[in-house]
């Protein structure tokens, strides 16, 4: 049951980030890239980490697809004109996955993961290692988000006509 | 994990009753288009010029602000679900909260005082 | 506060004086706007990274790895905090006396400059992916804000976008061999991965080369190594100079110094005061061997054609990304005490050969090697120190370059099976030689039409001549640096 839903999910994945790519307009791009964050938040659950689901749903969809939608509407570009082969496409698509496949087939023959791998962490216990354990990287992240505004700021106000004083 | 199974059951009939009554409509309903049935709805008036104007970028550094502090709200779930009990064992935990969140107060400030977020 | 935490904190004291300077920085930026005119940032940072480097040398020993595990504490890692903040101080004075970036831009310059070396700190001296990750990406993506400083030119723009854009996907691949690692061996720290990789050797799947390349794609990228350098000249040739400086220096030393740590401490093992080897089924040395041999052969012929000293100088830095590659050949101390030697030696010289250009560049506005026309007799000093950066680049004995060079082919031969390198490295700085006496002739055989008349800020004449010294002393009084690089290495974990 779990394996049919995988494969459900996992195809709508595929579908969404194929259409990203395979889309005229580019807003039907960005809306296939929507639903194939919400795909890979069904796969997050199902591998028990419903956290990071969420967290891909707040952060992803509700603020990187915005400035993929808002860079979409100040390119303001139009669908292109020339005609694109859909056999071609989807036959590219459909190697391109194949491949992977293979792929990832002949890279992991043999492995057998490693001992004290992933078993469910609930909500707390994430949250309590994140406090003490790996307290440190949590810290220098927020170092770095103070000084990502200051990056930003650096790029955004050359396009500003006021100047800051 | 089980839990979640509602859940996508919800999504795929919302999408499923979405695209159903999508497709009974373009189905059963009656296709007679004319120039002004297909022409632009303005409350009334004629739309005038394409509705693609060159809007000012400042709206996208909005934007990247808007997804850094959300970065900083979702890392502030887990603190805020174990701070009240890890309260019993000493303040090591609220303090380091309290740290990250004077760090981002100070962005904020530093936001505020370089007038970033002002739109004229 | 437990007594754990308080040693964690004494020995990340450096990077905690450094975060203090840059909080300081940001606030008076944000509360007193009037200070960004005056020289108050650059003396914020000058002094920051003096104070670092103080807290650097007073750093308690005894402990290895803190924080639970992350960061190493050893000498290895505080040589390169030392030369992160000095190289950090040295770039923000470039940048001071730059025209190309406008006084306005120079606070943003030096905040960003105080975090990317905190991310380069981090790197250099990680002992588990996380931080060696957060470090990576920390220097890379306020490195693409700084690459973007010369907007208002085309060249400025497609240098930023094209940084941004390969710089992202080098990184999702890396992650993306993370955690390959991670699945394969269950830890992410260096030593752990070492021990399961020493302790699976046979019949290893192929995934752990492929995670291992991937790993090293996203670290090639920072030192523009093969096959990740073709960025380099483009970026260098579209940012402003003193970005350009920096580049060229700090992340190739960190990212030098990442390789070193990981693919020593997780694919090798120790066996030996400062000898090592490589787990059997992972071959080291032939393969870095091989990247070096391409490297080096890469930015050596792509430089010949070039007209714009930039670019020149951005191959050239790819050539010696490609000589210090050659020192880790060997896996013992001798090539990497070479390395750390070379590194200082380039710092200094590179430092110095990039603000020449930034400084002909502001007054001639061009950075073609016809703006260096004449620029030997118009202003002597310049003429000069440029000499002195060209020869020891080049390797010409009795500069610090050649020293470098000569303890890198050295240690090389030490490693048996690997005499093919060595020709191979004399071979290529002979092609150098070419290349850098183009611009001396530029500069001392070529008269320009109108003769103008070089004013250098003192500042300029007094930093040239301070970096200058050093290059030609290095050459002659090379003990002390050596002996300090090799206590670094012997003390490496």
């Amino acid at each position: 049951m779990t394996d049919g839903i995988f494969i459900a999910i996992g195809i709508f994945t595929l579908l969404c980030g194929s259409s990203v790519i395979l889309c005229k307009s580019p807003v039907y791009s960005a809306f296939s890239l929507i639903l194939s964050f919400f795909g890979l938040a069904g796969l997050y659950i199902l591998l028990e980490s419903p956290f990071i689901a969420v967290i891909q749903v707040l952060v992803y969809t509700g603020a990187i697809v915005v400035l993929f939608v808002y860079v979409v509407m100040l390119m303001n570009p139009n669908s292109s004109g020339a005609y694109r082969n859909w056999i071609f496409m989807i036959v590219s698509a459909f190697l391109a996955w194949a491949v992977s496949l293979y792929l990832l087939k002949a890279l992991t023959l043999g492995v057998a993961p490693a001992v004290g791998g992933a078993h469910a962490l609930s909500l707390k216990e994430v949250a309590t290692l994140l406090f003490t354990k790996y307290l440190w990287p949590f810290e220098i992240l927020s170092i770095f988000l103070v000084v990502m505004i200051v990056a930003v700021f650096a790029l955004a106000k050359q396009s500003k006509e006021t100047p800051n004083e | 994990m089980e839990n979640f199974l509602p859940v996508l059951l919800l999504l795929f009939f919302a999408v499923c009753l979405c695209i159903g009554i999508y497709t009974v409509s373009h189905i059963l309903g009656p296709k007679n288009p004319n120039a002004s049935k297909l022409s632009t709805y303005e409350c009334g008036v004629e739309p005038e010029g394409s509705a693609r104007v060159p809007f000012k970028t400042h709206f996208y550094l909005v934007a990247v602000l808007f997804l850094l502090f959300d970065v900083e709200g979702v890392f502030f779930i887990p603190w805020a679900i174990i701070y009240r009990d890890s309260l019993k064992e000493g303040t090591d935990i609220l303090i380091a909260g309290g740290l990250y969140m004077a760090l981002l107060v100070l962005a904020l400030s530093y936001i505020f005082r370089k007038r970033l977020l002002r739109l004229h | 506060m437990t007594p754990e935490m308080m040693t964690n904190l004494k020995l990340f004291a450096p990077e905690i004086a450094l975060t203090f300077f840059l909080c300081t920085l940001f606030v008076y930026d944000a509360v007193l706007p009037s200070l960004r005119k005056t020289l108050f940032p650059l003396i914020v940072i000058v002094f920051g990274m003096g104070l670092a480097i103080w807290a650097t040398a007073d750093v308690a020993t005894g402990v290895q790895t803190y924080f639970s595990g992350m960061i190493a504490n050893d000498g290895f890692g505080n040589f390169f905090r030392i030369f992160f903040f000095a190289t950090a101080a040295i770039c923000a004075i470039v940048a001071y006396g730059s025209k190309e970036l406008e006084t306005s831009g120079r606070t943003e310059f030096g905040l960003l400059l105080l975090c990317i070396t905190f991310g380069l700190s981090l790197m250099a001296n990680a002992t588990h992916l996380l931080t060696l990750y957060i470090g990576i990406e920390t220097a890379s993506i306020l490195s693409f804000a700084m690459a973007g400083f010369a907007r208002h030119t085309l060249r400025g723009n497609e240098a930023s976008i094209k940084y941004l854009i390969f710089g992202a996907l080098s990184s999702g691949l890396m992650i993306y061999g993370f955690s390959l690692i991670y699945g394969y061996t269950g830890s992410l720290q260096y030593a752990e991965i070492g021990k399961y990789l020493t302790a699976h050797a046979d019949g290893r799947p192929l995934i752990v080369l492929f995670a291992l390349f991937l790993i090293y794609g996203g670290i090639a990228y920072k030192i523009s190594a093969f096959p990740m350098h073709f960025w380099t000249p483009d970026v260098y040739e579209g940012t402003t100079s003193p970005v350009a400086t920096f580049f060229s220096v700090g992340p190739k030393a960190a990212g030098v110094a990442a390789l070193i740590r990981f693919f020593l401490t997780a694919c090798a093992t120790k066996t030996g005061e400062g000898v090592w080897t490589s787990i059997p089924g992972l071959s080291l040395p032939n393969a870095v061997a091989m990247i070096a041999a391409v490297t080096m052969l890469i930015g050596n012929l792509s430089a010949i054609g070039q007209t714009n000293v930039k670019r020149i100088l951005a191959y050239s830095s790819i050539a010696h990304v490609g000589y210090i590659l050659m020192g880790l050949v060997g896996m013992e101390k001798t090539g990497l005490t070479a390395i750390l030697f070379y590194l200082v030696a380039y710092c200094l010289m590179n430092i110095g050969a990039f603000w020449v250009v930034g400084i002909v560049s502001d007054i001639k506005k061009s950075e073609d090697l016809s703006a260096f026309r004449g620029m030997g007799w118009s202003s002597p000093t310049l003429g000069v120190c440029m000499a002195v950066f060209l020869f020891s680049l080049t390797g010409i004995p009795m500069f610090s370059g050649f020293i470098g060079k000569f303890l890198l082919f050295g240690a090389l031969l030490k490693a048996p099976g690997f005499l093919w390198l060595a020709i191979f490295g004399v071979l290529n700085s002979v092609v150098s030689l070419y290349y850098y006496s183009k611009i001396l002739k530029a500069m001392y055989f070529e008269r320009d039409e109108q003769v103008v008349a070089l004013d250098l800020l003192p500042l300029h004449r007094a930093g040239l001549v301070l970096l200058a010294i050093p290059t030609v002393v290095l050459g002659l009084f090379f003990g002390p640096v050596i002996e300090f690089a090799e206590k670094a290495v012997l003390s490496f974990l």
